[in-house]
């Protein structure tokens, strides 16, 4: 269960005298992730087609999927935005859901296959990468300043600065504390449900291994991952359109 | 468990290069692809909709123009329908005319020949008329009587 | 250990208040798509939502129980 909660660590630095994590299976599996996206996105728009074909049909499908997910709530500020929230819903959704291919062969099984007492160190579980705090942090202190960025492009320093006191100075205290609580609450409730959900499917595969992960792991490691991939970006898309609308109804 | 570490950091930045890589070839490619795609397809359809409206136009034209061409063949076989009865009657009056004029002549022939005719039997007649007065003249010459009557006779012969 | 183990049971006891709260919107969802069912697809997704957003707090309850089991203590 350690083996689990703690992430594996690669290589690490030593700052003082504390040995501080480098590289750990969460960047390592990161990195697969986002290859993976970037070789598919290169395949499927290879060659763009005035009737659609192939590739190109599902690309299309998944732009324009997450252009009308955009579009429904920030309007017209669509295209500003849809790019990063698409880039966290690809990247989310692929990452939540690569515990299904947990299936690489350890370190002591390919030595013995290969006979090469090398690779018994090697070591690499298809774990998501969200289940690892730091990733499910960055990635919400990145809501956090797009969300404030959006804020400022759309009132400039001033206007933000400006709406610490407005209608109250009590509201200035009232939206730091909504500057803190609202990533650590993207981020806990990621992080949370995918540690959960990589224990819960852990237990199951020391449990009854034979069929019963299939089973349940229809829940944990597809629906659950995709529904959170799902309510982080939906919840960060909320963050931008308030701070986008806001200026909107003033105008008016 | 809850250290902050370099995972961090490496999650930022390749969350930045991935925004980047499918900004630039997912959704500024194929987004752009597909607007220019949409773009097309409703100046198509416009294009579409004019080239309809200019047919319509064309075929209306052409339908009056079929329609004037009638109405003045129509007119034209009327003319020369008109045209062909009236030289008709022409040419049957002429005919007529000729006819007439034909017969008239050959009657006047006839009326001429006749007068001609008469004119000779009339000087047929005066001979025989003179033969037998001759001979009754020679009969009796001094017969004051019947000198008058041939006289008579020969006036009312010629008178007739 | 032990105390330890009953503190991370007790924690996960904010898992009740998740499933009240989802079990009734949950409830409140159903009533509305037998009231409105050409409405299901927004009911559905505010559902799903509202749903993930009150299991936070069963997640904080998981993760604290996480934390007093994993985290090394000083001391």
């Amino acid at each position: 269960m350690e083996g689990i909660v703690a992430p594996h660590v690669y290589a690490s630095v030593t700052l003082g005298e504390r040995s501080v994590p480098l590289i750990t299976d969460a960047v390592i599996v990161t990195w697969v992730v986002m290859a993976i996206i970037m070789v598919a996105t290169l395949l499927l728009t290879r060659r763009l087609r005035p009737v659609p074909k192939g590739g190109q049909k599902v690309a299309e499908t998944i732009v324009s999927l997450i252009e009308g997910l955009v579009k429904d709530q920030l309007g017209h500020h669509y295209r500003t935005y849809a790019p990063y929230l698409g880039t966290i819903l690809i990247f989310l959704v692929l990452a939540n859901i690569v515990g299904i291919f947990d299936i690489l062969p350890q370190g002591p099984a390919l030595a013995a296959v290969f006979h090469n007492p090398a690779l018994a160190e090697f070591e690499l579980e298809m774990h998501p990468p969200t289940k690892n705090l730091n990733v499910t942090l960055c990635l919400a202190v990145m809501s956090l300043v797009v969300a404030v960025g959006a804020e400022f492009r759309q009132r400039g320093v001033r206007g933000w600065l400006r709406s610490f006191y407005r209608p109250t100075p009590v509201s200035a205290f009232v939206k730091l504390l909504d500057y803190i609580v609202r990533p650590m609450s993207l981020c806990l409730r990621l992080f949370g449900n995918m540690l959960g959900g990589t224990i819960v499917m852990a237990l199951m595969y020391m449990a009854l291994p034979l069929f019963a992960p299939a089973a349940v792991g229809i829940y944990f490691d597809l629906f659950d991952g995709g529904m959170q991939a799902y309510v982080f970006v939906f919840l960060t898309m909320i963050y931008i359109a308030e701070a986008v609308e806001t200026e909107d109804e003033m105008k008016q | 468990m809850l250290d902050i570490d370099f995972t961090f950091l490496f999650t930022g930045l390749n969350l930045i290069v991935l925004y980047l890589f499918l900004r630039k070839f997912l959704f500024r490619r194929v987004g752009d692809y597909m607007e220019n795609r949409s773009r097309l397809i409703a100046e198509d359809i416009q294009k579409g909709a004019e080239l309809k409206a200019e047919g319509e136009d064309f075929r209306a034209r052409q339908e009056e123009a079929l329609t004037a061409a009638a109405a003045e063949c129509q007119s034209m076989l009327r003319t020369s329908r008109e045209e062909a009865a009236r030289r008709g009657d022409e040419i049957v009056a002429e005919a007529k005319k000729e006819a007439t004029r034909l017969v008239t002549r050959a009657r006047e022939e006839a009326q001429r020949e006749r007068e001609r005719l008469l004119a000779d039997l009339r000087l047929e007649v005066a001979s025989l008329a003179l033969a037998a007065a001759t001979k009754v003249v020679e009969e009796n010459m001094d017969n004051e009587r019947n000198r008058r009557l041939i006289e008579e006779f020969l006036d009312r012969e010629g008178a007739a | 250990m032990g105390l330890l183990a009953i503190a991370a049971g007790i924690a996960v006891f904010t898992g009740v208040g998740a499933g009240i709260g989802i079990g009734i919107a949950t409830g409140k969802a159903a009533e509305g798509i037998s009231r409105q069912p050409e409405a299901s697809g927004k009911i559905m997704t505010t559902t799903i939502l509202g749903a993930a957003l009150s299991e936070a707090t069963a997640i904080y309850g998981f993760v604290v129980a996480l934390i007093i089991l994993f985290v090394k203590w000083a001391g």
